[in-house]
């Protein structure tokens, strides 16, 4: 791909949050408010999962008036897997312990 | 939800704030912004959504920081979206070079001209190819003027008088100017040349002025000799002006038959010593170039230290002919002794002269008058008995005639030898680098500028713009680089001819590595001087018209034939 993740324990939060409910569409906000990650330090990792192919976005249906169309979120098969595998191994080496959830 | 009752004030600063960053936004990741500024209406803590759209200008500076960072991989000219930037792998009308290959490219060229080397070769190879000769231009004629008045420093002033091209009057005030100040400089005057019209390929000295020298230094044959060439020239120019159907030999008959001259020349064979100045104007350079730094103006250095002849050859020659001739009515006479001290005079005067000037023109000059003089002398020491001398000298005798048939080698700096090749490549090279600078900002400008091309468009234009901005900085540097590495040995040269002491070799270094730039191969001479005239350039310009005109009419019956069978 040309581009390698560096994850860090702000980006294993971010997955770990996404992978709460895997096919579940998240919204910036939330995922901010769930790994208490500012938003500019969230959004970078979004932009670079991405660029990485291994997170889907797409704009939210305009069904509420009077607010601007929201972004979405949520990890793409590849990225469920990458993500579980980086989790796992860092859980292993003691590097990450899970705060939400367990996978 | 949207809670607008809660922090009015911090929500409307958060979202003005997210809308101000929206519109600076870089296009390519301009949506995150939009996610960001989308989220704002979630936030109910006002302190959370003024943070939230300090992390969104966080963001923003990110975005710029990949913007910035991927657009230098981008060829000039070619935005991050649109339909060039998905052309530009295929397309041949847009550039590919990457943009920060370019100015690398260019900011090594540009280092390069911060040399001064560089600039010395750049300065020198446009000089070349306006006058041909050094000359002094006339900012540093200025810059040398107007610090001669600031700093009343008498050294600046000479050289000003000695290499201003401006008129007889300025060069003979500021030499005026600098010999009242420092009454050593006197010598000067055997160095400014008037505007007048050449003899013999060097301009006049000042009558005055070789008076003034005259008096001030009454030992030194050079002076004399440059008032008997005054006469010279002055007999040579009315002959020209009025030639006398007598012929040239009746106009140096009366130069001969001058009183003056007559004087002047006996006076300058007789002198005890000679010098030609050179050392002085050397010295005088050098001292005013350490304290003002004028290895800028190279030209100065040039027209300072060229050696530019032996000015007085024609009277020299003349002087030896009738001093032989002398000799051989005494000889005849039978006053042997009176007939050898007059053949000698000729020889010792050319050795005193030649310790101190070897330029070619004098040694041809001096040379020739010693081997004349030889002629006569030697059969003369045989008949006085003389047989050793006249051994001795029959070996110099032989050694002079080789030296003849082999050449002097007039203007041996300038010719095809060394000097003719390396000033070419220099005037090519200085040519090549300001056509490729102005490729290089045609280039640029038809793609910073002209991005509303189409690219599908077959535009003739966009190609050459392309190729420009492709290979015109590449190859601005190579050339650079060689005009570098062509004039480098030449300023190694005179910087180390600058540093040692005077002496006679001196100037043969320091003309060939001051003047070089500014030679060109005989066969140039040779082809100009036959082909460069009015006659040839309509000759030229015809068949160049008359071939236009062939092609432009044989490709439109070609198309004509074409599109009638098509039919």
């Amino acid at each position: 791909m040309g581009i390698r993740l560096r994850v860090s324990p702000q980006t294993l939060c971010v997955l770990d949050a996404l992978l709460e409910h895997p096919g579940q569409w998240r919204h910036g906000y939330s995922l901010s408010r769930q790994t208490s990650i500012p938003s500019g330090t969230l959004y970078p990792i979004l932009m670079r999962l991405e660029k990485l192919h291994w997170l889907e976005t797409r704009w939210e249906e305009p069904g509420n008036l009077g607010r601007p169309a929201r972004h979405q979120y949520r990890l793409n098969g590849n990225g469920c897997a990458w993500a579980t595998q980086e989790l796992r191994a860092a859980r292993a080496r003691k590097f990450w312990k899970p705060v939400y959830s367990e996978v | 939800m949207r809670n607008a009752q809660t922090a009015p004030f911090a929500r409307r600063v958060a979202d003005s704030a997210m809308r101000a960053a929206l519109h600076v936004w870089p296009e390519e990741s301009r949506r995150w912004g939009r996610a960001l500024q989308a989220e704002l209406d979630e936030i109910e803590s006002p302190v959370a959504v003024l943070r939230w759209a300090m992390g969104g200008f966080m963001v923003l500076g990110r975005a710029w920081w990949n913007h910035v960072v991927h657009s230098w991989r981008r060829p000039f000219g070619i935005p991050a979206e649109g339909p060039l930037a998905s052309k530009v792998a295929e397309a041949k009308r847009l550039p590919r070079m990457p943009r920060f290959v370019t100015v690398l490219l260019l900011a090594a060229s540009v280092a390069l001209f911060f040399t001064r080397d560089f600039r010395q070769a750049f300065s020198a190879g446009t000089q070349a190819w306006g006058a041909g000769l050094p000359r002094v231009d006339y900012d540093s004629g200025n810059w040398l003027r107007a610090k001669a008045n600031q700093t009343h420093d008498p050294e600046l002033l000479a050289i000003y008088a000695i290499t201003t091209w401006r008129s007889n009057d300025e060069r003979l005030q500021a030499a005026a100017e600098a010999v009242r100040r420092d009454p050593s400089l006197v010598w000067i005057y055997s160095k400014v040349r008037l505007l007048d019209e050449p003899c013999c390929g060097l301009h006049p000295v000042s009558k005055e002025g070789v008076a003034a020298l005259e008096k001030a230094d009454p030992d030194n044959a050079l002076p004399r000799l440059l008032a008997a060439s005054l006469i010279y020239e002055k007999a040579e120019r009315d002959w020209s002006s009025k030639p006398d159907p007598r012929g040239e030999f009746d106009y140096k008959r009366l130069v001969e038959q001058n009183p003056e001259w007559q004087a002047a020349m006996n006076y300058a064979f007789q002198a005890p010593k000679f010098d030609s100045y050179q050392a002085q104007a050397f010295e005088l350079y050098r001292s005013a170039a350490r304290r003002y730094d004028l290895a800028d103006y190279p030209e100065l250095g040039v027209r300072m230290l060229r050696n530019a002849g032996f000015g007085p050859g024609s009277s020299v020659g003349m002087y030896s002919d009738w001093l032989l001739t002398q000799g051989e009515s005494a000889e005849k006479a039978g006053k042997l002794d009176q007939a050898a001290d007059l053949y000698w005079e000729p020889v010792l005067f050319a050795q005193r002269v030649l310790q101190q000037d070897g330029s070619d023109t004098a040694n041809w000059w001096l040379l020739n008058a010693e081997r004349t003089s030889f002629q006569k002398l030697r059969p003369l020491l045989l008949k006085m008995g003389r047989k050793d001398e006249a051994e001795a000298m029959a070996y110099q005798q032989s050694s002079l005639q080789a030296r003849f048939e082999r050449g002097f080698g007039n203007n041996y700096y300038w010719d095809e030898y060394q000097g003719g090749w390396t000033g070419l490549m220099i005037r090519c090279l200085c040519a090549i680098v300001f056509l490729l600078g102005a490729a290089v900002v045609v280039g640029f400008g038809i793609f910073a500028f002209g991005r509303w091309r189409n690219p599908d468009s077959p535009q003739k234009v966009l190609g050459a713009g392309a190729a420009a901005m492709d290979y015109a900085p590449l190859l601005l540097l190579l050339a650079s680089g060689a005009l570098f590495v062509v004039f480098r040995p030449l300023i190694l040269t005179y910087n180390r001819y600058m540093s040692v002491p005077w002496s006679s070799d001196t100037a043969r270094g320091l003309e060939f590595s001051a003047a070089a730039p500014y030679g060109m191969p005989m066969w140039y001479y040779g082809f100009s001087a036959k082909y460069l005239n009015a006659y040839h350039g309509w000759m030229v310009l015809i068949i160049g018209l008359s071939v236009m005109a062939a092609y432009i009419l044989a490709r439109g019956t070609m198309r004509t034939w074409r599109d009638r069978a098509a039919a």
